[in-house]
């Protein structure tokens, strides 16, 4: 199969465009929820292919971003003790917390590892029995089974120095509390590969109680356009649901395996979301049998009351109230090379992916 | 953070992990998380095969927009 054919131009993408044009009869807003959505969009130009009334809002879907303060200053503080290892995904290097970054703390001499999986950080330990390697736990339901699987395998191996600084956050709930939000948000472009673990069936609620219709999109040209057509469809029709269109993917129920084995090592807790508050179980943390992994159960870790940067406007941004060119920072304090905020940081916040690209439309919807 | 790359399972190594070929570049993957064989296409996020990808649908998806009823004249 050469999945490369969702992406090549031709006759698909002209009808999806023509269809999305003829069916958009008014003013219509879309959240792409996912930052790699948001990334996505951007790269293949889809916001020229559609009619300006369609406007697309950045939700709170990239983990960088949505990471509060507190936890950067925890993860920085980790790096500055002589027995620890933090090992992290490199996504999290550049955030810039209260008063420093992880990366700043390694040019200074910190033991800081970029790996790209929680099994490599395991491997590190494993290595380095003589210190605490503590792996920076964030992420949604995408990134948590590995990570599940990282502690599962520490715990079968008699792995002790393998710790996690928990921050993760599930999905479907804080898109409640989007719903629940004045931002004019019509519709969902939901995430593709959240959703292959947790299924679709785990957003129905948004359409059955919310009245907020939502398609599940793949990242390629064609599961893009599509998607939005669906969307449209739907808003323009009235016939509101929970549509899964990245099948190929996607189940209804998910990836059981994985649910089963997030479940085995994680358990529910109330999450704090930058710019959106606490979130009623809208986290997971250690369960009993693996409390002893988290790095907060051996280590008072002692950090000064986080500090916001000052003017950032990235808690708008990731409930949809606002976008990059409203706050005055964009493009002049705050760029890629020196973000002022997590949004420019990663390469899937939205103030990011603005930025880049900035020169060739969308900029300001 | 919730990028996944598509990857083909070259070689089954033990009950956790295989070797996958992803675009050109062979990779050991945990794939304790899926029910696979060799050539089975899967998503590959974290080190570890989050989940298997289904030819038949991803062909019918193909498909279903190469069969929407657009008149050729519009476009
Ligand atoms: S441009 Fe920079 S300062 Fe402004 S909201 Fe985005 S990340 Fe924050």
């Amino acid at each position: 199969m050469n999945f490369d054919q969702f992406r090549t131009p031709g006759e698909g993408i002209e009808k999806l465009k023509h269809l999305i044009a003829k069916t958009a009869d008014r003013d219509i807003t879309i959240m792409e929820v996912c930052g790699t959505h948001t990334m996505a969009l951007f790269r293949h130009g889809i916001r020229d292919m559609i009619p300006t009334g369609i406007k697309l809002l950045s939700g709170p879907g990239c983990p960088v971003c949505v990471t509060e303060n507190s936890v950067i200053d925890k993860m920085i503080w980790l790096a500055g003790q002589s027995d620890v290892i933090v090992a992290t995904f490199g996504d999290m290097l550049r955030v810039p917390g209260s008063y420093s970054s992880l990366n700043l703390q390694k040019a200074n001499g910190a033991n800081v590892q970029v790996v790209y999986s929680p099994l490599l950080a395991l491997e590190l330990a494993k290595k380095h029995p003589d210190k605490k390697v503590v792996f920076i736990a964030v992420g949604f339901e995408t990134t948590i089974p590995a990570i599940a699987v990282a502690l599962k395998s520490a715990k079968q191996r008699g792995i002790n120095n393998f710790f996690v600084l928990c921050a993760h956050k599930t999905v479907p709930i804080a898109l409640e509390a989007i719903a629940g939000m004045d931002n004019n948000v019509d519709g969902l472009l939901l995430p593709g590969h959240v959703s292959s673990i947790i299924g679709a069936n785990a957003y129905r609620f948004l359409a059955e109680q919310y009245s907020l219709p939502g398609v599940i999109a793949g990242f390629e040209p064609l599961d893009l356009l599509k998607a939005i057509y669906m969307i449209v469809d739907m808003i323009t029709s009235s016939k509101i649901a929970i549509v899964n269109a990245y099948e190929r993917v996607v189940s209804d129920t998910g990836n059981i395996k994985a649910q089963q084995v997030i479940a085995q090592v994680f358990e529910p807790c109330d999450a704090s979301w930058r710019g959106m508050g606490t979130i009623a179980g809208s986290g997971l943390k250690l369960n009993e049998d693996y409390v002893a992994f988290d790095i907060e159960s051996i280590m008072r870790i002692d950090i000064a009351p986080p500090i916001e940067p000052a003017g950032c406007l990235c808690g708008q941004i990731l409930c949809g109230t606002k976008t990059p060119p409203d706050c005055a920072h964009f493009a002049s304090k705050c760029v890629p090379e020196n973000p002022v905020g997590p949004c420019m940081v990663s390469t899937e916040g939205t103030c990011a992916a603005y930025y880049k690209y900035r020169n060739i439309g969308g900029s300001d919807s | 953070m919730c990028l996944a790359a598509p990857a083909r399972i070259t070689k089954i190594i033990d009950k956790d992990n295989a070797f996958v070929d992803i675009r050109g570049v062979t990779q050991k993957t945990n794939i304790s998380l899926v029910d696979i064989n060799v050539g089975d296409w899967v998503l590959i996020h974290a080190g570890i095969a989050i989940n298997t990808i289904d030819e038949e649908l991803a062909a019918d998806a193909l498909k279903i927009i190469d069969e929407l009823d657009v008149d050729a004249n519009e476009l």
